[in-house]
Order: C-alpha cells, then structure tokens, then sequence
C-alpha cells in the first residue's frame, strides 16, 4: 500500500514534468476530436498516430497514447448525442437516449452528467489500478470462453427489453443483426459463410458501417422528409446544466455503471463497447422508470458512458500486468511499446516501473484535464443544435462517410454504411426498433465463438458451465434474466384478469 | 501474424486502420506521372498492408521504412498504408491492381499464401512480381510449467494416452499456430484439441488461465512468459537451436526426432509485370538495409532472423512456401 | 402498421430461408462443439418463427394507421438524397473524394433542401475544411483522387 504510494508519487514526478504534461494534453484533446468523428474511434487514432511517437521518449509516447484512448471515450458522447452518430463503438447506447434527450433539448445535461460519469468511473479505476492490479489481472484470467457465452447471452438476451415498442419485434431485429454477423469467414472452422464470393466480406461486416448507417445516416434521411423549415432544437439555459434531481437520479447509475464497467473491461475477451451495452441494460433492470429507457433516459446514459470510460481504464490491467490487450486501444498500447523496444508481458511492471507508474499518474492528470474541458463546454456543444438542421445534415453526411472510408481505405465501407442507412431508414417507417441490431451484431461473434470455445475446452460436456464458479454465477444471472419478464407477464396478466373480473361484477351490480 | 500481430489478430475486424503519411506525401501519391524509365521510382512510396497497425508485418515495415529513409538507401518518402480486409486480399488486389505503378509494393505475408488456399480463390502470389523475403521468425512449443512433458517426447506421449485430450489454444482456423499443430500431430502420429481462439491475445490469456495445455508462441513473446515462470519451453522449430542465452538451451524438434521445421517469413512483392529495372532498384535497397546496424539491432530485439531471399530465387522461394502451405492446409482439411 | 409489420415479416422470413440454404451444407456438429452451420441453423429457425409469428398477429390485427410516409415532396427529397449519396461512391474514383463531397453537398443544400447561396457555400468550406485538416492533413489518410489530383 505504502510501496504503491510511493511509485505512484514517483509517477506524478514523471506525469507532471513539463513535456509530458504538454503531451498528455495533445492526447487528450487528439483523443476528444478523434472520438467524437464517426468511424475513426480511438484504437483507430492511435494507431495513425503511432509514427508521430517514434522520436518521443517511450513514457510520453505512452502518456499521450494513452491519452487518445480515455479522451476518445469523453468525445464519442459528442456525436451520439448531438447527431445521433456514434463518434466511436463504445458510445452506441448513448446515441440511442443521448440523442432522444437533445430532441428534447437536454443536449447539456447529457453531456454534463456523461462528463462527470466518465471522470468519476475513470478516476475510480485509476485508483484500482494504483492498488490492485497483480491481484486483478489474475482474476482476469479466471474469464475464460464459458463465462463469455454467458455474458454475451446476457446482452443478447436483454435486447428484447430494449426499445419502447414490441418485444416481438425487438427480438426478430436482434435476429437480424444476428444475421449481419453471421457474414464472413468461421473463426474456428475457416468456412466462409454468406459471403457470396465478395473478398470484403471475408473478415465480416465491421459494427461501425452498421452503427453510423442505421443511427447517423438514417436519421438525416428521416429528417429531411419535412419540406418545411425545421425548427433549431429550443434549449433554455436552466435545461443546459444537470439539475439536482438529475444528479440524485443518476449517482447511483454511475457507480453501478462505472463498477460494471470497469469489471468487463479487465476481461480480455469483452472491452468497452460490450461493457457499455450491459451496464446499459443493468441500468434498466434496476432503474425505477425502465420505460424511459430507450426514450432518453439520463441515467441509461450516465451509465453507459461510465462503463465504458472505466473499461478502457479496466483493459489496462491484463495489458500491463500479463500483456494481454484487453480491448482495440490496449492492442494498439502494446504495439506501441514494442515499436519503442518495451517488451510487454508478466515482467513490465517490474522491468519498467517508471513507465507503468507514470502512465497511470498520467491518467489522473489526463482525467482532471478532460473533465475541466467537457464540463463548462458541454453547453456550448448543445448549442450546436441552434443551428437549422438543413445545414447540419449534409455536413453530418460527409462526415459519416468519410469516416467510414477511413476505416479501411476502402469505398466498400462507404457502401456498406450507405446500404444499412437505407436499411436504418426503412426500419423507422416500419416502425421497427434499431438499436437491437447494433447490439446483436457486437454481441452475435463473442457468444457463437465462445459457446464453441467452451464446448472444445471441456470436450463436449455442458458442464463446464456449472463447475467453473464464476460462470455458474453467471448462468444464474441469465436464467434470472429470463424468468423475470416472463414472471412479470404472468402477475400482470392475472391482475389484469382480476381487474377485468372486479369490472364486470361491478357492472353486473349495477 | 504473430507477437503483437497475434495479440491484435483478435481485433483486427474492430481495429479499424490504416497507414499514416505527412500530408504532403498523401497529397502527391497517386498523382505522380508513370515514368518508367530510370532505375527508381519518383515520389513518394507506398508499402501496402494488409494487417492493422501494430501487427508484426506492419511493424516490421514501418521500421524498414524508416530505415531506408534514414541511411537514404531510398530517399523518396515511403509511407506504409495499411488496407485491411478480406484477410490480406484486399491489400493484394490493390497492388494486382496496380500494374505499371512504380510507387506500390506489398508486404508479403503468410495470409497472402493461405487464404486463396482456404478460400478457394485464384493464388496471388505467382501473378505478384517477388522482390525478396528478408525477415524469418521462429517458432516454440511452450507448455504450462507444471506439466508433466519435460520435451517433446513425453508431451507427444502424453498426448497419445487419449486421443484430443490435450488442449492446444491458437488464433483463428488456418492460422499459424493451427499450422504447427497439425504438423506436431503428424509428425507424432496423434490427435491433439486444436482451440482457436480469436486471435493470439486471446489464445496467450486462455493459456495463462491454465485452460490449455499448449500453446505456440514466436521467442520475442515466449521470453517474458518464461522469465516469470508462466510457461515451459519444449521445443524450438526451426532447423538450428537460437544463440541467445535465454534460447540456447531449448532444443530443435529435430533434435528430438520429430521433423517439425516450421517458421514465418516476410518480404516485399511488386504488382504484376513489374519493371525488371525496378525490382533491381528494390533488390539493392533491401540487400543495403539488411546490413545497417539500426536493422540488425531491430532484428535481434525482436529475435527475428534477417536471411535474405534475393530477387533473383524469390519466385521459387514464394512457389515452395506455396507448396507447402498447400500440403499441409490440405492435410488439415482447410484447402479448398 | 399493419402492412409495415407484413413486409417486415416476409423480408426476414425470407432472409432467414437465404441463411438457411447457403449454410447447409456446412457441418452442423464439429468433434466436440457445434460447427460452421450450427450458428446459422438456429439464427434462422428464430427468424423464422418470430417472422411467422409477427406475420399471424398481423394479420389478425385490424388495419391499424397506415405507414407514415412523406408527402410527394419530402418523398423526392429522400430519394434525390439517397441517391447523391450513392453518387458520391460513383464518382470518387474518378473526381476525388473531397472534390464529390463538396459536390455532394452543394447538391443537397442547393438543389434538394433549396437554402439560399451564401450559407450554402460557407457551410460546404467549413465542412470541407474539417474533413480535409483532420483526415487528410493531419492523420495522412490517402483519399482516391481524381483527375485534379484532389
């Protein structure tokens, strides 16, 4: 305890110098912008980034990566917000309620309450970082593929709750993103599948041309029906800022998101985009007014922008502490470090105790610079909306799809993102529930390949899903998950019965 | 594909990439007139990829990059563009595309060789002009340290107690990891419980929960593994022990009776019909940059090997790597 | 709705039988764990069923309000859009990138949406410049270019 102390007061020597203090401030505003473009998310930033930190010491290069990687966490609330295009993976449950709550003009309050949930979720895992990361990084890799499955069957199971319309209906979309996902080559036998001999889709479909398609350009589509002016989004001033009710709804939700958060992203299978979804739907379960939910509920998205800020806090811990990349970004982290002659993996934190203590003051540094940026910011951001909707849309356009080309470099993406925006659109005229898809399709590749995985490790026996501990805890989570709609629907079918009896015996009386 | 190639495999459908360049440069590629004539391209280089950043190919010709531009073995900036998709098809086709550009060359790697095979498509390698393979990596055998396999012999014998009761964890079907175990189970005459994770990231975490027993694992990331005492070396597969101290002691395959010689190689290829002139021009730079201090110190950092295939036996080289990736994907039932 | 809902049920009645017959010939049962089609089998078996159930119900509902579509003009202001946007891929190859986008957009702003010039113009440079100073300038990522070489 003392020890950690100690290295960490050594780390805000090294943070707080000059340079890298300069440095972790790049990062972060680099991190912030690159996060809050479609299609570019963070991992994708650093990579790009990767030949600037060539010339720079290793601690700084680390710092100011590192810095991209949380900021872009801040910044992908932006778009999804304001535009309803998620700015990276992890903010697409934000772009569902973030973006109802702008149409409502509490475009500030969403960015204010995300701001704060993030820094208080990243600050807190910082700090589990500075005390317990040996131990954590050994519980990390107690998640093996069982306990996947059943995280991801949770996910999947809750899309149906998701959305305000029929569960019928939310469920067949889920089948549908199921389906997105299915296209590309088998992971584990190499048999491409519906793929119908295009080469680009041997690797699959990426969830971002499907995000940015079925939110972001669908949403233009829809909007540009109206022939008439349309009338900039009225924010008043006292509707910017979180009110105290508010803050009372959403402590909670970002304590229970930040936790949950932080948690999915120690795992190295998982990462924040899963962390966000489910602290999304834990949130509802435990919410007191789970119909908001979908319609612009403040703490669905408190809690998903603090799960995933503290998970890609969290992926750092399996990263520096056995060298396994936790998430995309933590991937790109330890590329870095070999391209600077670091060799990660179980002796890092020994062999370069500078560089691990300095990043992670770093971080409490980059936390508190992102927080004072975001926060009195966040109504100047929501004013974006002033401006009339006819001049955004083309710009949100171009924007998207050049996002999406730059993916990959390919024009493919574009179609793709181009072809779900027509799909996105179609399903709001059919009244059809979008979100289930997204989720299905982050969700769909983690639960096949780990069912799999886990049937391969155990030798075809299903017991392997009771004998591990932690996956039978989790089995118990998805049977429970399961039950309880279905218990509800019964209780509330035989109330509804009971009234009916109650209302004809009355009438009868009469 | 493998160190942090392995570890980013996983990601590689979310990691989304591409290459980076000064703006000037990305500016003027593209633009630049056809002129054949001469021994060097003008302006600026592109270097196709097919991984994301931060995978060993990209790494490796990032370094090279910056290398030739340093000793100004090549004084043209050269900028590594990173086209991911289509497992390395689509940053093939770009440079098959690319008939009678002199600015484009390809990173040679294993998928350029596999997936047509697995995939059933058309080869590529032999439509490609073959510059040189000059980077070769080595592969181990690493078990859990309690293992009751102290070698080969006695992990292959453990193996044959019951068939597929030793777990193997490795990247995706067709991988090199999956590679090796179907030569170890040929060559030990056993079935082993091949698990492809999602990559090597994935496979490496699997292996350090303690739910495999074995796994493949390139020295630069065996080393931090053994030093903390978290995985057992059985074997090394390429033809002679490695030099360093850490290796020295960690036999061949071969040297144990089992012909397992297996390893990664990568290069650089031209698009088709390249100008002869201009591979020469290629051939030369690379000879020069395999002789710079900077690349070998990389080389040895990394513990790659730096054996140049010349221009000259590339072709023949590419075919025999084709051949026997070939056999041995048909072996394992993933050529089509 | 209820047309919507019927449409929608086919359409995903019909992709899950698409599922279904390209996957079968891939091995259902690998060893020990489901194999390449096990996955597909199911997704689709659900996607059939809840299509077919999605279609009963209906069927059996009263014509409820019908699909909100957009009147004429709205209607060709989303499909002139759409098809810009298709346009955009068209032509890139040949004109550049960043030179159709800004095409594209005048096009939207002038010609569909119908804003006035000036506005137009200042939003398409402000756009512009933004795609161009991040992704081009500062991250280095090599859009196609046309025959300006832009």
């Amino acid at each position: 305890m003392i020890d950690a102390l100690a290295s960490l007061g050594q780390g805000f020597q090294v943070a707080l110098a000059p340079m890298n203090l300069m440095f972790i401030f790049i990062g972060v505003c680099l991190g912030q912008l690159i996060g809050a473009l479609p299609g570019l998310g963070p991992s994708a930033g650093m990579a790009l980034l990767l030949p600037i930190t060539f010339g720079i010491p290793p601690v700084t290069a680390i710092m100011m990566l590192a810095g991209i990687m949380y900021g872009g966490m801040y910044g992908g609330t932006l778009t999804s917000v304001l535009v309803n295009v998620p700015g990276e993976a992890a903010s697409v449950m934000t772009a569902v309620d973030g973006h109802k709550l702008a149409k409502k003009g509490r475009a500030g309050a969403a960015l204010s309450v995300s701001a704060i949930g993030s820094f208080l979720a990243g600050i807190g895992a910082v700090t589990a970082l500075v005390f317990v990361t040996p131990p954590l990084a050994e519980f990390a890799l107690s998640f093996s593929s069982p306990e996947y499955f059943l995280l991801a069957t949770l996910g999947i199971t809750a899309t149906a709750s998701i959305g305000s319309g029929s569960p019928l209906k939310a469920i067949l979309m889920a089948v549908f993103g199921l389906m997105i996902a299915l296209i590309g080559t088998d992971p584990i036998l190499g048999s491409s599948r519906l793929t119908f001999g295009v080469t680009e889709l041997l690797d699959g479909i990426d969830f971002l041309p499907v995000a940015i398609g079925i939110f972001g350009v669908a949403e233009v589509l829809a909007s540009l029906e109206r022939s008439y002016d349309s009338e900039p989004i009225k924010t008043r001033l006292r509707d910017m800022w979180l009110s105290a009710k508010d803050w009372a709804e959403c402590r909670v939700a970002i304590l229970r998101g930040g936790f949950l958060g932080f948690f999915i992203g120690l795992m190295p299978g998982a990462g924040p985009t899963v962390a966000s979804i489910l602290a999304y739907v834990t949130e509802k379960r435990f919410s007191k007014h789970p119909e908001r939910f979908g319609e612009g509920a403040l703490d669905g998205v408190a809690a998903a922008e603090s799960a995933n800020n503290s998970a890609a806090h969290g992926a750092l811990i399996p990263m520096l502490a056995l060298g396994i990349p936790g998430s995309a970004s933590t991937a790109v982290l330890l590329a870095a470090l070999v391209l600077q002659g670091i060799r990660p993996g179980p002796t890092l934190l020994v062999e370069q105790a500078d560089l691990v203590w300095g990043l992670i003051a770093s971080m409490f540094v980059g936390n508190i610079i992102l927080l004072i940026l975001n926060l009195p910011l966040a109504p100047v951001f929501a004013a974006l909306l002033r401006i009339p909707y006819e001049y955004l849309a083309p710009g949100i356009l171009v924007i998207s799809l050049v996002g999406a080309y730059a993916t990959t470099l390919s024009l493919f993406n574009v179609g793709l993102t181009l072809f779900f925006g027509m799909v996105g659109y179609l399903m709001i005229k059919a009244d059809l529930p979008r979100a289930p898809v997204v989720l299905a399709v982050v969700l769909a590749q983690l639960m096949e390949s780990s069912l799999r995985q886990s049937l391969m490790l155990s030798e075809g026996s299903l017991v392997i899903f009771v004998q591990r501990p932690l996956s039978a805890i989790l089995l118990l989570l998805v049977i429970g998950s399961l039950l309880l709609p279905l218990l509800n629907m019964l209780t509330r079918r035989r109330v509804a019965r009971r009234n009916r009896r109650e209302g004809s015996i009355s009438i009868a009386t009469k | 594909m493998h160190t942090i190639g392995r570890l980013s495999t996983r990601f590689s459908r979310r990691l989304i990439m591409m290459g980076a360049a000064s703006a000037t440069a990305a500016l003027m590629l593209g633009s630049q007139p056809v002129l054949a004539q001469g021994k060097a391209p003008t302006g600026p280089i592109e270097i196709t990829s097919g991984t994301s950043p931060g995978g060993t190919p990209d790494v490796l010709m990032r370094r090279a990059a910056k290398i030739l531009n340093e000793e100004k073995i090549i004084t043209n900036p050269i900028v590594v563009q990173n086209r991911t998709g289509g497992s390395w098809m689509v940053a093939a086709n770009w440079v098959l595309n690319k008939k009678g550009d002199d600015n484009t060359v390809l990173t040679i790697a294993q998928p350029i060789l596999t997936t047509p095979i697995t995939t059933g498509q058309p080869t590529v390698y032999d439509k490609l002009t073959p510059i040189s393979m000059f980077i070769q990596g080595d592969l181990l055998i690493a078990v859990q340290p309690n293992s009751p396999a102290n070698n080969l012999k006695e992990f292959i014998d453990l193996a044959k107690q019951r068939e597929r009761s030793v777990k193997v964890a490795g990247a995706q079907a067709g991988s090199t990891d999956h590679m090796v175990t179907g030569l170890v189970e040929k060559a030990g005459n056993v079935k082993l419980n091949y698990v492809p994770f999602d990559g090597g990231g994935a496979a490496t975490s699997a292996f350090l929960g303690g739910n495999v027993d074995m796994i493949v694992l390139p020295p630069s990331e065996a080393l931090p593994l053994i030093k903390s005492n978290k995985a057992k070396l059985l074997a090394v597969l390429s033809e002679n022990r490695r030099k360093e101290p850490e290796f020295k002691d960690v036999p061949t395959a071969k040297e144990q009776g089992f012909d397992i010689v297996w390893g990664q190689s990568w290069g650089l290829a031209g698009p088709p019909d390249m100008d002869p002139e201009l591979v020469k021009f290629w051939d030369d730079a690379i000879q020069k940059l395999v002789k710079t201090d900077a690349w070998q110190a990389m080389v040895d950092e990394m513990f790659l090997r730096s054996e140049v295939v010349p221009a000259s036996q590339a072709k023949e080289h590419m075919a025999e790597l084709h051949q026997e990736h070939l056999a041995l994907l048909r072996d394992l039932g993933l050529a089509k | 709705m209820k047309t919507a809902d019927i449409v929608s049920a086919v359409v995903m009645l019909v992709l899950s039988g698409v599922v279904f017959a390209t996957t079968r010939d891939l091995p259902y049962w690998a060893d020990f764990a489901p194999g390449s089609a096990f996955a597909p089998f199911w997704v689709a078996a659900t996607g059939a069923v809840l299509s077919i159930a999605l279609l009963v119900s209906a069927l059996r509902r009263p014509a409820g309000p019908p699909v909100d579509w957009p009147d004429r003009t709205g209607f060709q202001r989303v499909i002139l859009t759409a098809g810009g946007l298709w346009a955009v891929i068209v032509a890139a190859p040949f004109l550049g990138l960043v030179a159709t986008a800004v095409l594209f957009m005048l096009f939207l702003l002038l010609v569909v949406e119908r804003r006035r010039l000036l506005p137009s113009l200042f939003t398409t440079a402000v756009t512009t410049a933004l795609v161009y100073g991040v992704f081009v300038a500062w991250l280095g990522i090599a859009f196609p270019k046309g025959l300006l070489g832009v």
